[in-house]
């Protein structure tokens, strides 16, 4: 029953409306509390935070770190991991790799040092729900979790043709309990399909996937509404069709209309925003004015941006014909792979060149999304590690998001065209430290559905990240004075001073128990696998915490 | 004077001492020298735990004596100086180098010049596999300089190189040149199978063939076309700078033909063979 009080830190919670007020934080066994009433209740530890700034951990909604696709691009880039500074052991951490993809272990130590304290892995194939869990289960420290792939998934491409709501949100709930789950994902739903049966990809909305007699707006609509009916803590996750390529943004557009008020988060939405001619690299443009109006307008939609930063990385996507196109325009090695009934993927090194027009136009679109947006808690800061960047560049998005002096300078060193082609250049706005607590932890917590985290309020899980304040924002956010988990010393600048293992979040919705007999009938008709081996049991969830369904208690 | 090297514990364990190059061993007093770290498979050990080391008279900046074909990454990165191994090197000798020269009087291991961007490797006796190669998943293998093997080398020689020049006395195994951008890699006797696989650019040249003997003839795979029979300049003028490094192939410089195949066809058909006749 340990009690510790942070003292005297500049306490910067948008939940609770504190910016940079001097405040004392109360920790009991993990918790936040409030403070005592009775001034003589003496803390077992103090931790002094004078002229500290002081915020709950950050929370990162959609990064890929786990499951067979990350493992993939570990193997596949060992020419990174040669030259990337290794996570060296000590006697309380184990050793590991980095690069743009680092191994399980320097996941969880890196964005930990980060001041990051919940990540979620953005897209598992239910078939590979038990690897991923492993994975996780080697990821140490943070609080973690998964959403589940079903925009291609035969059996829901069934439900929806024969327009079975019901059975549909049965199996979608009985899906996610049986993946230990946390969220309803749709990877370019129904093109990726159609792409895997060599139809090629699907261009918008209303093409049909063959086979299957579905379209990739029913795809979005009927998800949408299950995960609505099924009151979920975090709506439909979609990855857009048609993702990286010119002239998508009326894609994006068709379906932010279609989903019809209906509750969805709109993932990494810098590659949906562009303009210009299939054909034409040349008329590649921002259209990032109208989308932007459309979320600002509509309180059902949620954003994360997905931000290119400049470098060497990996990209890797449930999005088999993306990792295609990707192989083809970069000409880089490439990988591929169908999870029967599922799922695609692809994977393909990319390094984005701030010299190269194109790359320079997708990070200042990110960056345009960022300064556009009016509501700070729709929109949240990521990179879709890896494939815009790692997330140990979140530090120099916020310094760009806070600093436009740096952002001008920046901008005057990419491509020149960028200037004539963006309206960055005249967008003066820079966040205040409140506005960056919001897109790092505050709105993707909220958007996330956890109650206990992103804020400091009492009750909430004392996950806490403590800066040194710094003109020079990457310096500040990269190197975090203290960070906290669960109310214990995790980290000291830099060091780690203690791995313990971290929540795994899943939910697990009600269905007909009656539909399962059914469901296994197809599934032994048409997988590989034995039904009694799919689905995930608590042992593989060392923390496992079960959130419940909105409205709930 | 240069720093002389002499093994005393050869250890069937491999030592890697990425410490021993002219850049490093510069400007050092022997006991300096003997403090330099080294792994020894998995512990960390010094030079001096190894070898014996002194002054010897001579040019070189420094003579590595004795079989250290269990000693890796000899001259790795080096980009200066002369460094002779009297014996044979083990991996990675003179991998990523970018300038300098590495003479190795016995055999090299598997990796010699892997990724060297500049500088010379001359290897009396034979060399391992992936010489002048790229490492598992870069893109590309050698970039610039010049390797010279006396005896012969074994599988992917020349692996995705880009630039520089290769030239084997002797046999290569199998798939020389698989992968390459851009480069030349001169062999004096007859490749394995599967010469060129994938090659983009660059010239292999083979001059191993017997007239008349159907066991020593250059066989290429299916997706290499013939184009003519004729004499490219270019060629003696390699071989006489050959022999300006004292390697000779087994070959007059000027006289003969070549039979020229395009290939790889499954890539750009850019790159070619040449295949000489008497």
């Amino acid at each position: 029953m340990s009690l510790l009080q942070i003292v005297n830190g500049r306490v910067v919670d948008p939940v609770q409306g504190l910016d940079g007020e001097v405040r004392d934080v109360w920790i009991r066994d993990g918790k936040i509390i409030p403070p005592p009433a009775v001034p003589s209740v003496r803390p077992d530890r103090v931790l002094d935070a004078s002229g500290l700034v002081v915020m709950a951990g950050g929370v990162d909604m959609h990064c890929h770190i786990a499951g067979p696709k990350v493992n993939v691009a570990r193997k596949m880039r060992p020419e990174e991991k040669r030259r990337a500074e290794p996570v060296r052991r000590t006697p309380r951490t184990r050793s590991g790799t980095t690069g743009s993809v680092p191994s399980t272990f320097a996941t969880g130590y890196k964005y930990t040092g980060l001041g990051y304290t919940t990540a979620f892995d953005a897209a598992i194939p239910p078939l590979a729900a038990r690897h991923a869990h492993e994975e996780l289960h080697d990821t140490p420290i943070i609080d973690k979790g998964f959403f589940v792939l079903m925009g291609n998934n035969h059996y829901v491409m069934q439900q929806i043709r024969s327009g079975d709501r019901a059975r549909l949100r049965h199996y979608v709930a009985w899906l996610l309990g049986a993946a230990k789950g946390y969220a309803v994902k749709a990877v370019n739903p129904g093109g990726v399909e159609e792409w895997k049966a060599g139809h090629g990809n699907v261009t918008g909305l209303d093409d049909p996937v063959e086979h299957f007699g579905v379209t990739p707006r029913q795809i979005i609509v009927e998800l949408a509404q299950a995960a609505s009916d099924l009151r979920l803590p975090h709506p439909l996750h979609i990855h857009c069709n048609n993702l990286g390529l010119p002239g998508n943004w009326k894609t994006t557009l068709a379906t932010m209309e279609a989903l019809e008020g209906r509750r969805a988060h709109l993932t990494h939405v810098q590659f949906h925003s562009y303009g210009g001619g299939p054909d034409d690299g040349g008329s590649f443009a921002s259209r990032v004015a109208p989308l932007v109006d459309v979320v600002n307008a509509h309180e059902n939609l949620t954003v994360d941006v997905g931000q290119v930063v400049f470098g060497d990385t990996t990209s890797m996507t449930g999005d088999g014909p993306l990792g295609y196109f990707l192989h083809q325009v970069t000409g880089r090695k490439w990988f591929s792979a169908d999870t029967e009934n599922e799922a695609g993927c692809g994977i393909v090194p990319i390094e984005y060149k701030d010299h190269s027009f194109i790359h320079a136009m997708q990070w200042a679109i990110g960056l345009e999304w960022f300064l556009l947006a009016r509501d700070p808690w729709r929109i949240v800061l990521s990179t879709d590690h890896p494939n815009g960047g790692t997330f140990l560049s979140y530090p120099q998005i916020i310094h760009l998001l806070m600093e436009p002096d740096y952002r001008r300078e920046v901008l005057q060193s990419v491509h020149p065209r960028v200037m004539k082609r963006s309206v960055l250049k005249d967008l003066d706005r820079a966040y205040s430290l409140s506005e960056i607590a919001i897109i790092t932890r505050a709105a993707p917590a909220r958007i996330l559905g956890l109650r206990n985290k992103g804020h400091l309020g009492p009750g909430a899980d004392a996950d806490i990240t403590i800066y040194t304040p710094d003109p020079d924002r990457t310096k500040m956010f990269s190197l975090p004075r203290i960070v906290l988990k669960d109310g214990e010393v995790i980290v000291e600048e830099g060091q780690i001073r203690n791995a313990p293992t971290g929540r795994t979040f899943h939910v697990a919705p009600a269905y007909d128990e009656k539909l399962v007999s059914e469901i296994q009938e197809w599934f032994e008709e048409h997988y590989t696998i034995q039904f009694a081996n799919y689905a995930v049991d608590e042992h593989y969830l060392p923390r496992g915490e079960c959130v419940a369904s909105l409205g709930s208690k | 004077m240069s720093i002389l090297l002499r093994l005393r514990n050869a250890s069937p364990i491999p030592i890697e001492a990425e410490c021993l190059s002219p850049d490093r061993l510069e400007g050092l007093a022997v006991k300096e020298i003997e403090r330099l770290e080294v792994d020894h498979g998995n512990e960390r050990a010094r030079v001096a735990d190894f070898f014996e080391v002194g002054l010897r008279d001579g040019n070189e900046a420094a003579v590595i004596e004795g079989d250290c074909s269990r000693v890796k990454h000899i001259g790795a990165g080096m980009t200066r100086g002369l460094l002779v191994v009297d014996g044979n090197a083990g991996m990675h000798a003179g991998a990523e180098m970018s300038g300098g020269r590495l003479e190795v009087r016995g055999n090299a291991g598997d990796w010699t010049g892997a990724e060297m961007r500049a500088g010379r490797i001359h290897i009396r006796g034979d060399a391992g596999h992936l010489l002048g190669g790229a490492y598992r998943g870069s893109r590309t293998g050698m970039r610039g300089g010049v390797i010279l093997v006396e005896g012969s080398a074994r599988n992917e020689v020349g692996c995705s190189m880009r630039r520089g020049l290769i030239a084997v006395r002797g046999q290569v195994g199998d798939f020389p040149g698989v992968s390459m951008h851009a480069g030349n890699i001169l062999v004096g006797g007859l490749p394995g199978v599967r010469a060129g696989a994938g090659m983009r650019r660059g010239s292999l040249i083979f001059f191993g063939e017997t007239p008349g003997d159907s066991q020593r003839q250059v066989e290429l795979l299916p997706t290499f076309s013939y184009d003519c029979t004729y004499r490219p300049p270019f060629v003696s003028l390699y071989l006489k700078k050959l022999q300006s490094w004292k390697l000779s192939l087994p070959v007059p410089a000027g006289e003969g033909r070549y039979r020229r195949y395009s290939g790889d066809l499954v890539e750009s058909g850019k790159g070619e063979i040449l295949v000489w006749q008497a």
